[in-house]
């Protein structure tokens, strides 16, 4: 039953916010994510590291079709929970619209968002699964459109368009999907029940891998990413990069390794030289890259496309490496998200090159920063080398090249990080911020304790991965072990 | 959990200088500027005093062991929070924490002007913090934490002043060169790890002492035949790629000279007496695996010869002092790997121990003179200052004698042992190692002769404004010159009536080995090459001091090929920039403008235009003629009675 509250909560509240005032719309929205993390939390105390599903919530929606609301979380979908309100928590908190730019849709549709992706996790009936997943586009679809910049028409139909285009192959898979086996219907179990022709996991992986190449993005099914990125606003940015591209990574961790596992195993290799040779390539490209927020997208294209290896790989080192780096890439993309929304403050620029000389003027942030920086490139005791060294150390196990090929992003990653770094924080003081004098009061109070919390969470996870990796341990082994 | 005070001690030592830099990160701003050095000073000199309590049970108790927490598991990956303290690491920690605060001490004279000494300090200790757990670590993986973090602290205090570029610059080199290492490292480890399901030190000794594998409750499947000589080998290669980043070796030593960006006490600890020696203990620590492969010792040996002789040849041409020190720092290290790579851990262990002294007395020297003449750092601008800096030109002469290897100081009794080694190899080894050792001489003595000697080529402003080292910046020094002239004492060999002292206190964790020369061979040996080093002794004295010659620009040496080359130090970056930077530049643009935008973003909006084409296309036929309908529809039953037909 608690889990449903995770999607009701900010369902709920995003409908109070589009029928209240505008200047409540901030308040509700901030007061809304803070219950639904007290919620998540509340959610993981009373969660036992078993494998089976827990806060289960179960009603009939359409019997005829074997559809229903069926909705429950092990420990892995609790760290995808943490990770998306935690992210919508930030995203809240960096939105300040003003007022002739509609604060109420905004925020409403933040929070509807927050609710479909909660959605998209805690199903666990395939076709509501696939409900929520193409809804939870529609409030990013609208949030770009109206509140994104740059050539803004184009980039959304595109980013719509492609990512809806992928997810029609998994509709049809789905269907097939449900009314194959003794009963019609979409359970998880009697998903994980089936046992399937090795043809018929062929064509299933392949449509379901379809959907999930674009939105992760895999290569070479990547190009709306970098443009999407680059015109959305920060927070959006943070929801589609700290939550949705998870959203496939999970699945492919819940829904394809017990459904497909042979095809995992025979077709699975096809993508995962995929997502290594993309890690290789994006980092390739993030080095000449002049924009912070394409630099960004770029990067993280290389990261995920790590994670999405390390679970292909379908070994426990890879899936635990690769939950862990998702809550990971999580958090530290929230983080440089946040700094970069901190510069946008002192300059309205996107460019690497337009900045400079910040740490000058405020030690606070450009120290903070830099551990964040730190723990992009997986610097050990932060939070990106956990999950790193495991992810490798699976692809290593698969096959030494592989391990070799992601490797590189290692090397590649830290090149054009300090770059940006340097180009960004460093040289000599900045005379245009002085001018301006806007760096006296650059980050209010709020900025702070996010960046000292942010900090907090990338030291711990840094320091104590263990427990995390001892919790979600059953579950893993559970989906492992389905064929 | 209960802790022996041996074990509370232990987790003392790295946990001091932590806690110095969260007081500095904390609460820096509330912290006096004046006192912030002392503050960090003393936590690193208590961690010396515990490493030295630790290094005096060791004997009696043997190694110890301190499981704090299980940082990473999975499976049989595992990777302890622990430490092994055993000879090799306590004799380390007592160098690091010791010239650490050494170090310390002469950085609150050297900075005090620095408006943002609090930083710097703050970055030392976090550095002795990670040199500590490189050092302690029981396994590859939180090694592997030091490691990369030695590397975190030393691009921080390269790029210590972040408004130059330039000094940026040189330190995203050290960071990415490492991590170049780093990777290779990284590979070894896993490609170790799957052969034998373990990463701790120990585990994998006792599985290559005994042949079988070491795994409590492992899930990995593993081979049972002994691993193939291919594998060891490019395990150790791999390991050793890595030691080469580090420790600043051919290949990957580009990065080092670059790194005098830094303040110069930096340059002491960071890379001369400490962090750049990692890749010396990494292999010591697993010289049993090391010695599986013959090979790997073999390519070993050639590269720190060839990095000796190669640091050696540029650093005759160099003007900066410091640059000059740094590429003696390669050259030296070199000299380690020679010796690793004969199997004469030992000397090599002590060579590591004498460089440590005399190249931190010598770069602090550097320093204290850098100090006095406001960030000179060009030899050629110097001169004459003999007379002004008293107390500095003699501790620096008592490095350079050491560096030198002239009897009795320490260098003499490392290096001996080292050229001992190459002899039992070959005797060519050994004419080579002392052609390394001469080139010591002469860049040593070139840089002593012009910096101290011949007339003076300070301007006005400099004169008047010399001044000695103050009394942070001398005892340092004087303890470090002690050591210096002195620190043979710590291995004299049986050939002096010593009694190995360092050898046989490390015989416990690295067996000895035994030496088949005889007595009257070492002392032939030994006074050739002493009888050598004088001879150029005399030469250089003559030449710098005597004939007062100082050296000519850059642009004169252009006629003669081989100065030129030694100059331009072979222009090894050069050749990296044309062959991997450059490509890689050119590739990145490649791949983003024709291969991304062109052709598979090209491809997806072509399937939407095309979508799009067939759309507008296919909308023509819904014209609303009805006769347009009706023949279509006739046109339709005729082809399906056709298909009807022919079936």
């Amino acid at each position: 039953m608690l889990s449903v509250l995770s999607i009701l909560l900010p369902a709920l509240s995003s409908l109070f916010i589009s029928l209240g005032t505008r200047d409540w719309a901030r308040r509700i929205s901030l007061a809304s994510v803070f219950l639904s993390m007290i919620l998540v939390v509340l959610e993981g105390f009373l969660l036992k590291p078993t494998a089976e599903m827990q806060h289960v919530f179960q009603s009939a929606w359409m019997s005829s079709a074997g559809i229903m609301f069926y909705f429950g979380m092990d420990s892995i979908t609790w760290v995808m929970l943490l990770l998306s309100n935690l992210a919508a928590f930030v995203s809240v908190l960096l939105t300040e619209v003003p007022k002739e730019r509609n604060p109420k849709l905004v925020f409403a549709l933040i929070l509807a968002m927050q609710a479909l992706m909660n959605g998209a996790f805690l199903s666990i009936d395939l076709f509501v699964y696939y409900v929520f997943w193409e809804l939870s586009l529609i409030p990013a679809f609208f949030l770009l459109l109206l509140w994104g910049n740059g050539k803004i028409q184009k980039t959304t139909l595109k980013f719509f368009l492609y990512t809806l285009a992928g997810s029609l192959f998994m509709l049809a898979a789905i269907i097939w999907l449900g009314i194959s086996g003794p009963t019609i219907g979409f359970g998880l179990e009697k998903m994980m029940g089936l046992t399937l022709p090795h043809e018929t996991q062929v064509a299933v992986f392949v449509a379901f891998m379809v959907a999930y190449a674009v939105k992760i993005p895999i290569f070479p099914f990547h190009t709306w990413q970098a443009e999407t990125y680059s015109s959305a606003p920060i927070p959006l940015t943070i929801l589609l990069a700290g939550v949705m591209l998870k959203m496939a990574l999970y699945s492919m961790v819940r829904w394809v390794i017990p459904i497909v596992p042979d095809a995992m195993l025979s077709v699975g290799p096809v993508f995962l030289w995929l997502a290594v040779f993309g890690i290789v390539y994006a980092s390739v490209i993030a080095l000449k890259q002049t924009e912070i927020k394409k630099l960004f997208a770029w990067s993280s294209m290389a990261h995920v496309g790590l994670i999405a290896a390390g679970i292909l790989t379908a070994s426990p080192d890879g899936l635990k490496g690769a939950v862990l780096q998702m809550l990971a890439h999580t958090i530290n993309a929230l983080a440089f998200l946040m700094g970069v929304h901190l510069l946008s403050k002192w300059k309205k620029a996107g460019g690497l090159a337009d900045f400079g000389g910040v740490r000058n003027m405020d030690p606070f942030f450009g120290g903070l920063f830099l551990l964040f920086v730190f723990s992009f490139i997986s610097v050990p005791f932060t939070a990106g080398f956990p999950g790193e060294v495991m992810l490798l150390s699976s692809l290593f196990h698969w096959n030494e090249w592989s391990s070799f090929l992601a490797g590189l992003a290692m090397i590649l990653g830290a090149v054009y990080m300090l770059k940006a770094y340097q180009l960004l924080m460093l040289g000599p003081a900045n005379p245009e911020f002085t001018q301006y004098g806007a760096f006296q009061n650059p980050m209010s109070l709020s900025d702070k304790l996010l960046m000292l919390a942010l900090a907090t969470l990338i030291l711990f996870l840094g320091l104590f991965p263990q427990r995390l990796l001892e919790w979600i341990d059953n579950p893993i082994q559970n989906i492992l072990n389905t064929n | 959990m209960n802790y022996t005070p041996a074990q509370l001690i232990a987790l003392l030592i790295p946990a001091l200088p932590l806690f110095g830099f969260f007081i500095h990160f904390l609460f820096g701003k509330w912290i006096k500027p004046g006192f912030s050095g002392w503050i960090a000073s003393f936590w690193v000199f208590v961690s010396f005093l515990f490493s030295a309590s630790l290094f005096l049970q060791i004997p009696k108790e043997g190694k110890q062991h301190v499981h704090l927490y299980t940082w990473l598991k999975s499976g049989a990956f595992q990777v302890d929070f622990a430490f092994t303290i055993d000879a090799l690491s306590s004799i380390m920690m007592m160098l690091i924490t010791g010239v650490g605060t050494l170090i310390h001490l002469y950085s609150i004279g050297y900075m005090h002007n620095d408006k943002e000494i609090r930083r710097f300090f703050s970055y030392l200790n976090l550095f002795v913090f990670f040199m500590l757990i490189l050092i302690m670590a029981d396994n590859f993986i939180l090694l592997f934490a030091g490691w990369e973090g030695v590397g975190l602290c030393s691009y921080l205090l390269i790029g210590f002043w972040y408004q130059n570029h330039a000094y940026n610059a040189a330190a995203n080199k050290a960071f990415i060169v490492n991590r170049i290492g780093d990777l290779a490292f990284l590979l070894g480890v896993f490609l170790l790890f799957q052969h034998t399901g373990t990463l701790t030190f120990e585990s994998i000794n006792q599985f290559f002492s005994s042949g079988q594998p070491v795994i409590p409750n492992s899930s990995v499947a593993l081979t049972t035949e002994p691993l193939a000589p291919g594998t060891i080998l490019a395990i150790t290669l791999l390991l050793f790629l890595g030691a080469t980043g580090k420790s600043a070796q051919i290949p990957l030593f580009t990065w080092l000279p670059d790194a005098m960006a830094g303040p110069t006490p930096v340059s002491a600890l960071i890379h001369a007496a400490t962090m750049v020696t990692a890749g010396i203990y990494l292999i010591l620590r697993n010289h049993a695996l090391f010695m599986l492969s013959p090979a790997t010792m073999d390519i070993i040996m050639a590269t720190g010869l060839l990095t000796s002789i190669f640091g050696g040849l540029v650093a005759l041409k160099q003007h900066d002092c410091k640059k000059i020190l740094a590429y003696s720092t390669v050259s030296q290290l070199g000299l380690m790997f020679f010796a690793l790579g004969l199997g004469a851990y030992h000397a090599a262990f002590f060579h590591l121990l004498t460089h440590a002294f005399f190249k931190a007395l010598l770069f602090l020297g550097a320093g204290s003179v850098i100090h006095a003449l406001h960030g000179e750092q060009d030899i050629r601008r110097m001169g004459g200052l003999a007379g002004k800096l008293k107390l500095t030109r003699w501790v620096f002469l008592a490095g350079v004698l050491a560096i030198i290897a002239l009897p009795p100081f320490s260098g003499f009794f490392s290096k001996d042992a080292i050229l001992l080694a190459a002899y039992q190899k070959s005797p060519l080894w050994w004419l080579l190692g002392l052609f390394a050792g001469l080139l010591t001489v002469w860049y040593m003595l070139r840089l002593y002769f012009v910096m101290f000697h011949g007339n003076s080529r300070l301007d006005q402003q400099q004169e008047k404004s010399l001044h000695d080292a103050g009394t942070e910046m001398a005892v340092p020094l004087v303890v470090l010159a002690v050591f210096s002239v002195a620190g043979g004492l710590l291995n004299i060999p049986s050939l002096f009536l010593g009694n190995q002292w360092l050898s046989t206190y490390l015989s416990s964790v690295i067996p000895l080995s035994v030496s088949h020369v005889s007595h009257a061979t070492e002392w032939v040996l030994m006074g050739t090459s002493t009888l050598c080093v004088l001879g150029v002794t005399l030469f250089a004295r003559n030449k710098y001091s005597v004939l007062k010659h100082v050296p000519c620009e850059d642009n004169s040496l252009k006629n003669n090929r081989l100065q030129y080359m030694f100059a331009g130090k072979f222009f090894v970056d050069e050749v990296y920039h044309a062959v991997i930077v450059n490509p890689v530049q050119k590739l990145s643009d490649f791949l983003f403008s024709y291969i991304d935008r062109k052709w598979i973003d090209g491809l997806v909006e072509g399937t939407g235009r095309l979508s799009l084409f067939l759309g507008s296309k296919w909308k023509e036929t819904q014209n609303g003629f009805i006769s347009y309908y009706l023949f279509a529809m006739a046109l339709g039953m005729i082809g399906i009675l056709v298909i009807f037909i022919l079936l």
